[in-house]
């Protein structure tokens, strides 16, 4: 099973951050470890794609003051979820190695 | 009337800690509802007047529970100039930041996730913490920034369910 490279990022947070990964926790991760932040929009959508994949779950946590009495929803990775990015990592891994970086302007 | 998951009708937070709820203290067929003023959390207590202003409403019944929550929340509001945060009302000190409730009523129309309500629980969140760093005015157009860069990819997903919907709806279940 393919994944788009904001599915690896949001797998491989939420699997760092177990078990404490929800949106916010999880884009602030990717935001340190990569540099760019992706939209709480497209975080959910994607983690709603995953989820209809079975490749992450999801509970409900508690609803803070701060969050308007809105509920936090957690994400743990499942098997299968650590299975396709297991094989998609080892994908990227395959094509690049014994690469040669020439051409590109230093 | 709009209602939160959890049955509250309107949540101010409050910046500098804690939050004010507002919930229905009974609903006789949707016509009499009565609300509970209640300061939550740390921060500094309510004043005796405003204590004394909640009490007053309890009593007080209206068909519009959540815009009569608004106009007493409005009435006892104050401008402190010597917050640091001027930009924002106040309730005898406390700053109360309310997320900008467009962009929250527009996000809540598009997310047809599951995980509609956190997302917006987030944006809540990360706005509180925003107003407390760098006051309202910036938090709101942070709020309003993220708010609109989710439009496309929400949107994208909703269409994405209704084709899906639709191939399984006409081809079957195996199709999609």
């Amino acid at each position: 099973m393919d994944l788009t490279t904001l599915e690896q990022h949001l797998l491989l947070a939420v699997l760092g951050l177990h078990p404490n990964a929800y949106g916010v926790s999880v884009q602030e991760h990717i935001k340190d470890r990569t540099g760019r932040e992706p939209s709480t929009g497209s975080v959910y959508a994607s983690l709603d794609r995953l989820e209809e994949k079975g490749f992450v779950k999801s509970r409900q946590g508690e609803a803070t003051a701060e969050r308007g009495g809105k509920r936090k929803l957690y994400f743990t990775v499942t098997a299968p979820g650590q299975r396709a990015l297991k094989e998609s990592l080892q994908a990227i891994d395959a094509l690049s190695q014994g690469l040669v970086w020439k051409g590109a302007a230093v | 009337m709009k209602r939160n998951s959890d049955g509250t009708i309107f949540v101010a937070h409050l910046a500098k800690g804690g939050m004010l709820t507002v919930r229905p203290l009974r609903n006789d067929g949707g016509e009499r509802i009565g609300i509970e003023v209640e300061k939550e959390g740390e921060g500094p207590p309510l004043s005796p007047e405003v204590q004394r202003a909640a009490d007053t409403f309890r009593l007080s019944y209206g068909t519009d529970a959540q815009r009569e929550a608004y106009d007493f929340l409005k009435r006892i509001i104050v401008q402190d100039k010597d917050e640091r945060h001027v930009d924002a009302p106040t309730v005898k000190g406390v700053v109360i930041a309310d997320p900008p409730e467009i962009a929250e009523f527009l996000l809540t129309m598009l997310a047809t996730t599951r995980g509609a309500d956190a997302m917006i629980g987030d944006l809540n969140e990360r706005f509180t913490r925003e107003c407390k760093e760098f006051g309202r005015n910036r938090a709101v157009r942070l709020y309003w920034a993220r708010a609109l860069r989710s439009i496309g990819p929400l949107l994208w997903r909703a269409i994405g369910k209704v084709v899906v919907a639709v191939v399984k709806r006409f081809f079957g279940a195996g199709a999609a």
